[in-house]
């Protein structure tokens, strides 16, 4: 055999080598013919379709690293590897890996788990559906529900169908006409049939999104209860935490009553707690009581952002499209966040001057 | 011929300099932890590391995540890259060459004892990492061990999920292995084909920490090393693991047949 036809046989063999892998990834996808708004709301319904798989995000965006916020300067402002087993809205787990070791998320009914590997620590506790964004609302099916809550149909157009991690995903563009949102549009891949969201891509005005989450290996069956389910080992010390994070926290034991609306925006979500949530989609804020001594720290945290801008009766800081805001509210300080402007937030800070307290509930808080 | 060089590396002094070599910073880290009881903080550091403190059962593993980032790859690209460069730079290839051999079956043999090295030093640094957790770590804690998603480890589990684990390592090798026999049938420099070797790799870890090369990162061979640490998950992530293995399989077979093309018609002088 001579060194040229060697060298050839070298190529094929580069080639066949590489073609399981290549040949997925340039095979078109399957073109879907569903309508904008029909695959919109095969996407918001499928909150109980079960799947598993793993999930990549990459957020871009500096959150200051306020106590407050919990993970969600980590979410927001770097790379996640999840593993997912989803059965339905309310039996799922995720997992956050890395090399050193993962930390779990796990809901169950109305019981959640968290567990993390390097520090050993596991926690159980009562579900809070009003909470800090954390792992499970990056997934690309959770996220594109909650962008595309409340979309007026105008506001949906189809993006030409691709694959995404190999699977085949009808694509769908979101292009809120809501001014007073701070996301300039959101892409998203579904599984055409399911509804399951396969990739999400949400746009703040630049070029490149703020914010993508992918899935793949992506099973559209149903999990197993012990693959979604957790079980500690017995050397593992498991302990009873009062509140999912620090809004769940201020939402169950916080003496506030909210107003109904802020900044024209109607409150939605858990209505008997203390935390506000108001809007929707592509709309929404947080109205977080904080306790004095969490705010002060908070204050001073959200002070160290050269970004920050402060002004009689707060501060505030726009980090891409989520604005936050630290405001006092009738005998309570409160933190606003979300993906409005800040203008808006401005307003729902002046809103919130109409907060009630309520009497007898965490007054030693 | 396989046999020869396995006794020809087994008989090498440098094989066994190399071996205690990577076993020093494992030693020099369980000393460390030992003493201080500073582990990493939650998130950092390599594999298993955070966790040995109180379980030094988990050591070995440990262990390996030390050297398999750096150390390990780099004992590889030296062994390799000297296994046919090394014997023409010392003007032993000639003569080997005047055996009724074929340079293919040569080629394996080597690949063949660069593995055996790889596959000694890997139970080397987790029979050591082993010693090590129990005399100088953490004992396992009662109730056994825990794995990786807070779930019960027995044993036996434990037992069979490092063997994996050392099997996996010693695989992720194989593509290092083949790079740097590729590279030793370029050159007549030893030094030169193992530093082309770890430019590879280098190369490889730059273009992981990119985003912008998101598109590339399944074919880099770098990108599954530590996925020995799915083994430890519950339930186990196989995807990575099995990704893992057919990566370093597909460099494996590349880098073979590349060597095997060049190795056929290189003009042998000394």
């Amino acid at each position: 055999m001579t060194s040229p036809l060697r060298w050839l046989l070298v190529v094929v063999v580069a080639a066949a080598v590489l073609s399981p892998v290549l040949v997925p990834r340039v095979l078109p996808a399957a073109a879907a013919d569903v309508s904008a708004p029909a695959l919109a709301d095969r996407v918001r319904s499928s909150a109980d379709v079960g799947w598993s798989g793993q999930v990549s995000t990459v957020g871009t965006l500096a959150v200051p690293d306020v106590d407050s916020f919990g993970g969600v300067a980590d979410l927001l402002g770097e790379s996640s590897d999840l593993r997912v087993w989803w059965r339905d809205a309310e039996h799922w787990r995720v997992d956050k890996t890395s090399s050193s070791g993962e930390s779990d998320l796990a809901r169950r009914g109305d019981r959640a788990a968290t567990w993390s590997f390097e520090s050993r620590r596991a926690t159980t506790t009562r579900y809070s559906s009003v909470r800090l964004p954390d792992t499970s609302d990056v997934l690309p099916a959770t996220l594109a529900r909650r962008m595309l809550s409340g979309a007026k149909d105008a506001d949906l157009s189809r993006l030409p169908a691709k694959r995404v991690e190999g699977h085949s995903s009808a694509g769908l563009r979101l292009v809120p006409s809501d001014a007073r949102t701070t996301i300039s549009r959101v892409d998203l891949w579904a599984d055409e049939k399911t509804g399951v969201a396969t990739r999400v891509e949400v746009y703040a005005g630049g070029r490149l999104p703020v914010l993508t989450t992918t899935a793949a290996h992506l099973d559209l069956a149903r999990p197993s209860a012990e693959d979604a389910g957790f079980s500690f080992a017995d050397a593992v010390d498991v302990r009873q935490s009062y509140a999912l994070d620090d809004a769940a926290g201020a939402n169950a034991f916080a003496p506030f009553v909210p107003p109904d609306r802020v900044a024209g925006l109607r409150r939605t979500g858990d209505l008997d707690g203390a935390v506000g949530v108001y809007g929707r989609g592509t709309t929404a804020l947080l109205a977080i009581p904080l306790r004095r001594d969490i705010a002060r720290e908070a204050f001073a945290q959200l002070e160290e952002s050269p970004a920050a801008k402060r002004d009689d009766d707060g501060i505030s800081l726009a980090v891409g499209p989520v604005s936050v805001r630290l405001e006092g509210a009738g005998r309570g300080v409160f933190l606003l966040t979300g993906t409005v402007t800040p203008d808006t937030l401005d307003r729902a800070g002046e809103d919130l001057g109409s907060v009630r307290f309520r009497p007898g509930r965490g007054e030693s808080r | 011929m396989i046999r020869v060089e396995l006794i020809q590396m087994l008989r090498r002094p440098r094989t066994w300099i190399t071996i205690a070599a990577l076993n020093v910073l494992p030693l020099v880290v369980a000393i460390l932890l030992s003493v201080t009881e500073l582990g990493p903080r939650p998130g950092t550091g390599p594999p298993f590391l955070a966790a040995v403190l109180s379980d030094g059962s988990l050591y070995p593993l440990a262990a390996m995540g030390i050297v398999l980032p750096l150390f390990l790859p780099i004992a590889v690209a030296v062994v390799g890259g000297d296994a046919i460069a090394g014997e023409a730079q010392t003007g032993t290839l000639r003569y080997l060459l005047v055996r009724p051999v074929r340079r293919g079956h040569l080629l394996i043999a080597k690949l063949v004892s660069v593995v055996a090295f790889v596959l000694l030093a890997v139970v080397a640094v987790a029979v050591a990492g082993l010693v090590e957790g129990q005399l100088l770590l953490g004992r396992t804690q009662v109730g056994g061990v825990v794995s990786i998603s807070g779930t019960d480890l027995d044993t036996q589990a434990l037992v069979q999920r490092s063997l994996l684990a050392v099997a996996y390592v010693t695989l992720s090798m194989l593509g290092v292995a083949a790079v740097a026999l590729f590279f030793s049938t370029l050159t007549d420099s030893a030094i030169a084909a193992a530093l082309g070797t770890v430019g590879v790799l280098i190369a490889s870890t730059v273009l992981l920490g990119l985003d912008a090369a998101e598109s590339l990162r399944p074919f880099l061979p770098t990108r599954y090393w530590l996925s020995f640490v799915d083994l430890f998950r519950d339930p186990i992530r196989w995807t990575e693991v099995v990704r893992g293995v057919l990566t370093q399989a597909s460099y494996l077979v590349v880098f073979l047949a590349a060597a095997w093309a060049s190795f056929a018609t290189k003009d042998v002088k000394s």
